[in-house]
């Protein structure tokens, strides 16, 4: 093992356009996949610390996603983009998680109730969204709607709206039709709304 | 309105009405956690772990495919010095032939043997000569 995978170093979470991640990617050398580890293991983790149940969990399921990341890396096509292909583990082993402690899949209706067109009534001046998130009922009201959400829904809402991938890299990592994308996060928003609408209008 | 028959033409605009942006904002400004140093530890002796098993997966794949081409080297080898210092081996067919040959020579040779007795050495007959002078004999006959 290279030394440079001992080293420690905690990753920054800037954000790496498709060039910037592939220049330092050199399949199956362990300098390289300790770069990868630097760069992503935060932003993994925060994907996966929604997706699954506890932050013990999370954990877990984040160091599974670099060992199975680096039992491939190898096989890793630099062209690919890393994140996409880091997210679609982690996002994989989440759904085989899910599915081990009997929550299964959950299936969403993809019905839209009428009410869902309903605008937030929060002015603009007053829309700060981290002095909200500041209020802890809130952020707790918030946490749990996103956690309520089935795994389809809430993945497609963390991987656009946190996590900044595009359709086509969302699309790309959970294997559906672009289409499927912004239905789902239209979706997941939506609920969003429900979920904390009384609490954003006071 | 269902949207899995509309997945694919799904109006974009809708994902960017004002309330749809204001809720991806809140989820963008959603506070972030950073994993720990005893995680990126732990990360590493499982890293280690997986790198040796890797290592010996390897090793054990090379010795199977040495393994093999050795085995068979060995193998074609023993097959070329048993063949070059095995007798050459008569098959019953070509057997049949060599001793139906010998026996012609055989036959051959007693009916000259019985020619020559018959008419002293110095006038052998050959068969052939012998049913010339039956013809002649023959026609003496006839004429």
């Amino acid at each position: 093992m290279n030394a440079n995978i001992g080293t420690w170093k905690i990753g920054t979470r800037t954000m790496q356009t498709r060039s910037e991640e592939t220049e330092f990617i050199k399949p199956g050398n362990a300098d390289s996949f300790a770069k990868v580890v630097d760069t992503y293991q935060n932003r993994v983790f925060g994907f996966v610390r929604r997706m699954v149940p506890t932050g013990e969990d999370a954990e877990d399921v984040t160091q599974e996603v670099f060992i199975r990341a680096f039992q491939n890396f190898d096989r890793y096509d630099a062209r690919a983009s890393v994140r996409t292909w880091l997210f679609r583990i982690a996002y994989n082993l989440c759904v085989d998680r899910a599915r081990k402690s009997n929550r299964g899949i959950q299936q969403v209706s993809l019905q839209i109730s009428p009410d869902i067109e309903e605008e937030i009534d929060v002015p603009d001046n007053r829309w700060q969204p981290d002095a909200l998130l500041e209020d802890a009922e809130f952020r707790g009201r918030l946490d749990k709607a996103i956690g309520a959400m089935s795994e389809k829904l809430r993945s497609v809402l963390l991987l656009h709206d946190k996590e900044d991938l595009s359709y086509e890299e969302i699309a790309e990592t959970l294997d559906i039709p672009i289409g499927t994308v912004k239905s789902r996060l239209f979706l997941a928003r939506t609920q969003l709304q429900n979920s904390v609408k009384d609490l954003m209008e006071n | 309105m269902n949207l899995f028959n509309n997945e694919e033409a799904f109006d974009e605009s809708k994902l960017n009405s004002e309330n749809q942006q204001k809720l991806a904002m809140l989820v963008k400004s959603l506070p972030e956690e950073d994993l720990s140093m005893s995680w990126r530890s732990g990360l590493n002796v499982k890293l280690m772990a997986a790198q040796e098993a890797k290592a010996k997966k390897r090793s054990v794949k090379k010795f199977f495919a040495w393994g093999t081409s050795l085995s068979t080297g060995m193998a074609a080898t023993a097959y070329f010095v048993l063949m070059a210092n095995v007798a050459p081996v008569v098959s019953p067919a070509t057997q049949g032939d060599s001793v139906a040959f010998a026996s012609e020579l055989v036959k051959t040779h007693q009916e000259s043997v019985v020619l020559a007795s018959v008419s002293g050495i110095g006038s052998a007959l050959t068969h052939e000569t012998s049913i010339t002078e039956d013809s002649y004999s023959s026609l003496d006959d006839l004429l």
